[in-house]
């Protein structure tokens, strides 16, 4: 596996771990695994994206 | 999709910016998964590999979206035919995947469902990925296809074993009846040929069982100097789902040599002589009581 990041989702604060090139600085919605919401990055309080 | 079989036959379509046909199998002999799981060459015919692993034909049925064009098994609990349509990719993800750790959320090729069809009654089988039932799944095909691959190239080669620690793909056992040297890591490196998801091997002389981790690691512990007999191969075809890559898809895979050097004298092994064990008789040294309770023993664990 290549570079990921992870990244909080905004509306139930769950992380989980998103592929760093396909996704990171897009305009593509993210979809939280956990409570099905889809957001933008921008929305996130939290990214992880250190490498 | 993993650049493999599905993937080139995507892409050919994709690059004529065509629909590629698809069916998913849900639910069908044991077998069957046995012989979709296999590692032969691109082109062989799958169909035919899942019926040589059956021991009996595999009964298809035309498809209901592309007719007798695209034949799908006639015995599957569900069948779902779609199309993945040229250059469009959406969100999924995570999913555990099968090194058990969660493959991240990224972009991937979607497939339009055309239609569903299923058996009365029918049972959606699913697989527990990432653990057992996934590992050996996917283990026991490759542990054929790739031990006839060197089979052909290197005859001395004993036995393979894809063990569990590896997830049944990553970590190979090898042994080899050595004759000459080099001819062991020229098996190491048809398994990494025929099999990109081979990442570590271990090589062993054929008095080691590789369906016994034990043994392997004994046989490291004391057939190994890791100066010698280390080898990295960098930059080469791994397994998109490897956690540890640092590239998309290449890596480096690693070759341990443990077989004794042919061309040099080596410690032997410690063995009890087959006429010493002969000669020993328990009741000598053990209690008439005791013998019977542990030949009780013995006899229920044999019967299970």
């Amino acid at each position: 596996m290549v570079r990921l990041f992870v990244i909080r989702c905004p509306k139930c604060t769950k992380s989980f771990e998103v592929h760093y090139q396909d996704l990171r600085h897009t305009d593509i919605k993210l979809h939280c695994p956990y409570c099905d919401h889809w957001f933008l990055q921008t929305e996130s309080e939290e990214i992880d994206d250190r490498w | 999709m993993s650049p493999r079989h599905n993937w080139t036959i995507f892409r050919k379509y994709e690059q004529q910016n065509l629909p590629t046909p698809t069916a998913i199998v849900v639910g069908h002999h044991p077998a069957f998964y046995l012989g979709a799981l296999n590692v032969a060459a691109f082109g062989v015919d799958d169909y035919a590999m899942i019926s040589a692993i059956m021991d009996e034909p595999l009964r298809l049925t035309p498809s209901e979206t592309w007719g007798e064009d695209f034949l799908v098994p006639a015995d599957a609990e569900v069948i779902i035919e779609g199309e993945i349509p040229p250059n469009k990719r959406e969100v999924e993800a995570p999913f555990g995947e099968f090194p058990g750790t969660y493959g991240p959320q990224r972009l991937r090729p979607i497939i339009e469902v055309k239609a569903i069809t299923y058996r009365r009654e029918a049972i959606y089988q699913d697989v527990f990925v990432g653990h057992r039932e996934n590992w050996i799944l996917g283990g026991i095909p490759k542990e054929g296809s790739v031990y006839n691959a060197i089979k052909g190239v290197v005859p001395t080669i004993t036995a393979i074993h894809f063990p569990l620690s590896g997830s049944c793909r990553f970590n190979c056992y090898i042994s080899i009846d050595k004759k000459v040297e080099g001819e062991q890591k020229q098996a190491a490196l048809m398994a990494m040929a025929q099999c990109d998801f081979v990442k570590n091997i271990i090589l062993v002389d054929a008095d080691v069982d590789v369906f016994n981790e034990q043994e392997v690691m004994w046989a490291v512990a004391t057939r190994t100097q890791a100066s010698n007999d280390v080898d990295i191969i960098r930059n080469i075809k791994a397994n998109t789902l490897d956690p540890s890559l640092v590239h998309e898809i290449s890596g480096s895979k690693m070759i341990i040599d443990a077989t004794r050097p042919s061309d040099r004298p080596f410690a032997s092994r410690v063995n009890v002589p087959e006429e010493a064990l002969a000669r020993v008789n328990l009741s000598e040294y053990i209690p008439k009581k005791a013998l019977e309770k542990m030949s009780l023993f013995l006899d229920s664990m044999r019967s299970r």
